[in-house]
C-alpha cells in the first residue's frame, strides 16, 4: 500500500467508524446504516471473488452459490431449526459454503479458463433451482425464508442496527487482513504463480488442481460469510441471493473497483449499491445501467477505478 | 409405453431447439475461444419478431426475415463488441462480460417494449393438427421442429466437412495462426460464422415460439441449459451438441413428466457434473481446444 | 525480393532480435543459420506477421509489410512451411493443400495443375491424398508442409527447419525438392540448424547469434571458414558438405 492509499484507507475507516455517531438521532440513521452494511457485506462478497480472479486468475460466474449457501444455511438453522446460538449458526454456514466451494472447485479446476465460467455458472444455477423448487419444503421456494433472527453473537445483540453495523465493519476489515495475509503466504505465492504461468507451476511439482480447489474453498468461505451475515441483516434468505445476477455482481463490483486489489471490490460494491439506491427509485429498468457499466468498463476502464485513484498502489501486479 | 414414446418425442423436440441454439455457440467457441452470453438474445428476438411478423407475412417469410435480421445484428455485435477485444488479445473473459452487458440491456429493453407477461406464438397454418404414429398421436408442428433440425444439422455437417468454406472454418478451429499464415482471412470468416450462428438462434426462437413461452428473461433461462448442452457435448464439437442436446432434451422431458420441470433441469445439471468428473472435456471434446 | 532493415522483435518483456538486416534476391536461396534460440524462427514469424516486428521495416516486392496481418502477407505470394510442420492433422492431405490454394492462387481452375505440380515433386503424396495429415509419417508430413507452402503458386517460400528430425534418406528427398523448386525459379528463405542441408541448397547465408547477424556471405565462402563454423555452429571442419 502506498502512503496515499494508507491515508485514504484510514480516512475511510475513520468515517465508517464515525458515521453512526454523526447520524445518531436523525431520521436517516437506520436507513443509511442499513445501506452501508449492504455495501460492506457485498464488498466482502466481491473481495472473495477478487481473491479467486485477481490472485489465481480463475473467473467464477457462480459465486452466488457460495453466498446463497451461507445465507440459506444460516436461515434454515435459525428459522427452521430454531437454533439461536449465532456462533454455531455462523460456523455451520461457513462450513456449508466451504463444502460447496470444494465441490465446485474440484469440478472447475479440471477444465480450461472459459469452461470454468460455464461450470461455475451451471453449478450455481443448479443450487438456485433446488432452492427455488424446494422439493423438501425447507427453503420456502420463491418467497424466500424469513424469520432469520439469531441470538446474540459474543454478547452482541445482532438485532440492534448500530451493533450490526460495527460487527459488519469489523468483519470486513478482518477479512481483508486475513485475505491479504493469505495472498502473501507461500500458498498465495503458488496461486499467483498459477495465474502467471500455470504450466511452469505444474512443472515445478505443484498439484495445480488441488491449489485451485483450495483457492475456491477459501473464496467460498468469505462469500459464505457475507451471505450468512446478509441473511442475519435482512432477516431473510431470498432465492435471488443464489441467482446469476448476484454472481454477476461479484464480477461487476470487482471490475469496477479494480481486480487484484481486494479493496477495489469494496469500493465497487459501495458505488453500485449507492447507485442502485438512488436510481432504482426513478428507473424501473435500472438494470440497463448495470449492463451498460459492464460494457463501458471492458472497453474504457479495464483495470477499474483503484489504479486511477491510487496509481501504482495495487496489491499485486498484473501483466 | 405410449407415454414413454410421447416423452421421447417431447425430449427430441426440446432437444432440437437446444441443438439449433448450441450449434452457433459451440462453433464460435471452437473458432475464437469465446462464449457469447448474448446468444440467447437473438433467440428471444426471433421469438418476439415472429409473433409480430407471422400473421402478416407467413411462416416461411418470417423464418427468412428473422434469420437475416438476427444475423445482421449478430454481425454488428461481432464487429463492434468482439473483434476489437480479440484484436487486443483480450478475448475470453472480457467478451463474456461485454456480451453479458448486452444481454442484460436487451432483456430490459424487451421488457419495456413487449412487457413482462409471457406470450405464446401461433402454430403456423399448415402445421397445425396432429399426426398419428401407431399408438401415439402427436402435434404435427412439434414433429416439424424435429425434422427441421435434423435436416439443418445434416446440411451443416455437409457444409462443415465437404465445402471449401467448411474446410477453412475447420482449419481456423484447428490452428488459427497457421491458417492465417496460409492466407485465410480468419477475422472475416469468424465474423461470418458468428453472424450465421446468431441467425440460426433467431430461427430457433421462431420455431420455439409456439412450444415454449416467450418472455423477456428467456434469453437467460434457456442459455443456462444451453451451456450444459455445450459443455456436456464438449466445447467446439458438432457431434457433441447433437448427442448432448438429445440427452438433455430427454432428461428434461422425463423430468417434467414424472417430477417437475425444475427437477428435470436439476437432473440436467447433475448429468453434466457427473460427466465432467469423469471426462473434463465433455463427451466429445478435444484436448487442447479448451486451453 | 525481401528485405529486412534493422528489425527488432521479441515476446512479452524480452527482445529476441536486435537490428536484423538481411536481403533475399529474386530466384535466390538464402539460409539463416544459427544454434537453437538465436532468433531464427522469430525472424520468420516477424516476416509472416505472426509475431510482428517491434522496430525496423520489412519489405516484400518493394512493399512495406511490417504491419500487415498474416493473411495479407501470405496473399502477397509468400508460401510458408512453419517450424514443426503444424499441419491440420484431422484434415486430409488434399484438404491441407486446398486451403492455401483457394486463399492465394489467383486462378481456381489451376487446382488440378497445381496438385500435379505437387505430386511431381512428392509422388508419395498422391497415394496419401485421401489420408488424414496426422496419420502420415514424419517425412511425408514434411513433404506435405513444403507442398502446402508452394501449392498457392507463390514465388517466395519461407521454410523453417524443413529437415529437422528426419532420416538421412528423407533429408535427401527434401533437399532435392527444394533444389527443384529453386530450379523452377522460386526464391527461398530457409532456416536451418543443419549446415549440410543449408549449404547444399543455399546460395548465400546469414549467421544469427543472440539475435544479431554476425556473419554473412556466399555459402561456398562460408563453408571454407572452418573456424567460423566451429565457433558458431559447433560443426567440425571435416563434417563440411561436398
Amino acid at each position: 500500500m502506498t502512503a496515499r492509499a494508507l491515508v485514504v484507507a484510514t480516512a475511510l475507516l475513520g468515517g465508517a467508524l464515525a458515521l453512526p455517531w454523526v447520524l445518531a438521532g436523525t431520521r436517516y440513521e437506520s436507513y443509511v446504516q442499513h445501506v452501508v452494511v449492504q455495501m460492506m457485506l457485498m464488498g466482502l462478497y466481491a473481495m472473495a471473488w477478487d481473491f479467486l480472479n485477481g490472485y489465481v486468475g480463475l473467473f467464477s460466474f457462480g459465486h452466488a452459490a457460495f453466498f446463497g449457501t451461507g445465507a440459506y444455511t444460516a436461515a434454515i438453522l435459525v428459522a427452521r431449526g430454531g437454533l439461536t446460538s449465532a456462533p454455531v449458526v455462523l460456523v455451520a454456514a461457513l462450513a456449508a459454503a466451504v463444502v460447496v466451494g470444494l465441490v465446485v472447485g474440484f469440478l472447475a479446476s479440471r477444465v480450461g479458463s472459459v469452461a470454468i465460467f460455464l461450470v461455475t455458472f451451471a453449478c450455481a444455477e443448479a443450487l438456485y433451482l433446488i432452492v427455488l423448487s424446494d422439493p423438501r419444503g425447507v427453503t420456502n421456494g420463491d418467497n424466500g425464508l424469513p424469520g432469520v433472527t439469531p441470538g446474540p453473537l459474543l454478547g452482541l445483540d445482532l438485532g440492534d442496527g448500530r451493533t450490526f453495523y460495527y460487527l459488519a465493519l469489523a468483519v470486513v476489515v478482518l477479512s481483508y487482513l486475513v485475505l491479504r495475509r493469505v495472498t502473501l503466504s507461500q500458498f498465495g505465492q503458488v496461486l499467483l504463480g498459477i495465474r502467471e504461468n500455470e504450466v511452469r507451476v505444474r512443472f515445478a511439482g505443484y498439484h495445480v488442481e488441488q491449489y485451485k480447489t483450495a483457492a475456491f474453498a477459501v473464496s467460498a468461505l468469505f462469500a459464505g460469510l457475507a451471505g450468512a451475515l446478509t441473511a442475519f441483516h435482512e432477516r431473510i434468505a431470498s432465492p435471488e441471493s443464489m441467482g446469476w445476477l448476484v454472481s454477476g455482481e461479484a464480477v461487476l463490483f470487482t471490475t469496477l473497483g479494480g481486480t487484484g486489489t481486494l479493496l477495489g471490490p469494496v469500493l465497487g460494491a459501495a458505488i453500485v449499491v449507492a447507485a442502485r439506491e438512488v436510481l432504482s427509485d426513478f428507473f424501473r429498468s435500472w438494470l440497463i445501467f448495470v449492463g451498460a457499466t459492464y460494457i463501458v468498463l471492458v472497453f474504457f476502464l479495464p483495470s477499474g477505478l483503484y489504479p486511477v485513484i491510487f496509481p501504482a498502489g495495487r496489491a499485486s501486479r498484473r501483466p | 409405453m405410449t407415454i414413454v414414446v410421447l416423452q421421447v418425442l417431447n425430449g427430441l423436440t426440446i432437444g432440437a431447439i437446444y441443438i439449433l441454439l448450441a450449434s452457433g455457440l459451440t462453433i464460435v467457441f471452437g473458432l475464437q475461444g469465446i462464449v457469447n452470453i448474448a446468444h440467447g438474445v437473438f433467440y428471444m428476438l426471433g421469438a418476439y419478431l415472429a409473433i409480430g411478423l407471422y400473421p402478416r407475412i407467413g411462416f416461411a417469410a418470417t423464418l427468412l426475415v428473422v434469420f437475416l435480421a438476427t444475423a445482421l445484428l449478430g454481425l454488428a455485435l461481432e464487429l463492434g463488441g468482439v473483434r476489437p477485444l480479440v484484436r487486443w488479445k483480450r478475448q475470453g473473459m472480457q467478451v463474456l462480460v461485454v456480451t453479458l452487458g448486452v444481454a442484460i440491456i436487451a432483456s430490459e429493453v424487451t421488457k419495456l417494449i413487449w412487457g413482462p407477461v409471457p406470450q405464446l406464438s401461433d402454430v403456423p397454418a399448415g402445421l397445425t393438427g396432429v399426426m398419428v404414429l401407431g399408438p401415439v398421436v402427436y402435434p404435427t408442428y412439434w414433429l416439424f421442429v424435429i425434422a427441421f433440425t435434423a435436416v439443418f444439422m445434416g446440411l451443416l455437417a455437409l457444409a462443415f466437412y465437404r465445402t471449401t468454406l467448411g474446410i477453412l472454418v475447420q482449419s481456423i478451429a484447428l490452428n488459427s495462426e497457421i491458417s492465417q499464415a496460409m492466407g485465410t482471412n480468419a477475422p472475416r470468416i469468424n465474423s461470418l460464422v458468428f453472424a450465421l450462428g446468431t441467425g440460426v438462434a433467431g430461427v430457433a426462437g421462431v420455431l420455439a415460439g409456439p412450444i415454449l413461452s416467450v418472455y423477456p428473461t428467456m434469453c437467460f433461462d434457456l442459455l443456462i441449459i444451453l451451456f450444459v448442452v455445450v459443455i456436456l457435448g464438449g466445447l467446439g464439437s458438432l457431434l457433441g451438441i447433437v448427442v448432448s442436446g438429445v440427452l438433455i432434451g430427454l432428461v428434461n422431458a422425463f423430468g417434467v413428466a414424472y417430477l417437475t420441470g425444475t427437477v428435470g433441469n436439476i437432473f440436467a445439471f447433475a448429468v453434466m457434473i457427473g460427466v465432467l468428473v469423469f471426462r473434463p472435456l465433455g463427451l466429445f471434446g478435444r484436448a487442447g481446444i479448451l486451453k | 525480393m525481401l528485405t529486412l532493415e534493422r528489425v527488432t522483435a521479441g515476446y512479452g518483456d524480452t527482445t529476441v532480435l536486435w537490428d536484423v538486416s538481411l536481403e533475399v534476391r529474386r530466384s535466390e536461396a538464402v539460409a539463416l543459420l544459427g544454434r537453437n534460440g538465436m532468433g531464427k524462427t522469430t525472424t520468420l514469424l516477424a516476416i509472416m506477421g505472426l509475431n510482428p516486428a517491434r522496430g525496423g521495416a520489412i519489405r516484400f516486392r518493394d512493399r512495406d509489410i511490417t504491419r500487415l496481418r498474416p493473411f495479407e502477407i501470405a496473399r502477397l505470394g509468400v508460401g510458408y512451411a512453419p517450424e514443426g510442420r503444424q499441419l491440420w492433422g484431422p484434415l486430409t492431405v488434399v484438404q491441407n493443400l486446398r486451403i492455401p490454394f483457394v486463399n492465394k492462387h489467383p486462378d481456381r481452375s489451376q487446382w488440378a495443375a497445381q496438385l500435379e505440380r505437387v505430386y511431381a515433386l512428392f509422388p508419395i503424396l498422391r497415394e496419401r491424398s485421401r489420408q488424414a495429415a496426422g496419420s502420415l509419417s514424419g517425412g511425408e508430413q514434411q513433404m506435405l508442409s513444403i507442398a502446402r507452402a508452394m501449392v498457392g503458386g507463390d514465388e517466395f517460400l519461407v521454410l523453417d527447419e524443413p529437415t529437422e528430425g528426419l532420416a538421412p534418406t528423407v533429408v535427401a528427398t527434401i533437399v532435392d525438392a527444394i533444389r527443384a523448386l529453386k530450379a523452377q525459379g522460386l526464391t527461398v528463405l530457409l532456416v536451418e540448424q543443419n549446415t549440410h542441408t543449408a549449404f547444399a541448397v543455399a546460395d548465400r547465408a546469414y549467421l544469427l547469434e543472440k539475435g544479431r547477424i554476425t556473419a554473412e556471405g556466399r555459402t561456398a565462402d562460408l563453408a571454407r571458414d572452418a573456424d567460423l563454423l566451429q565457433r558458431h555452429l559447433g560443426v567440425a571442419a571435416e563434417a563440411q558438405p561436398r
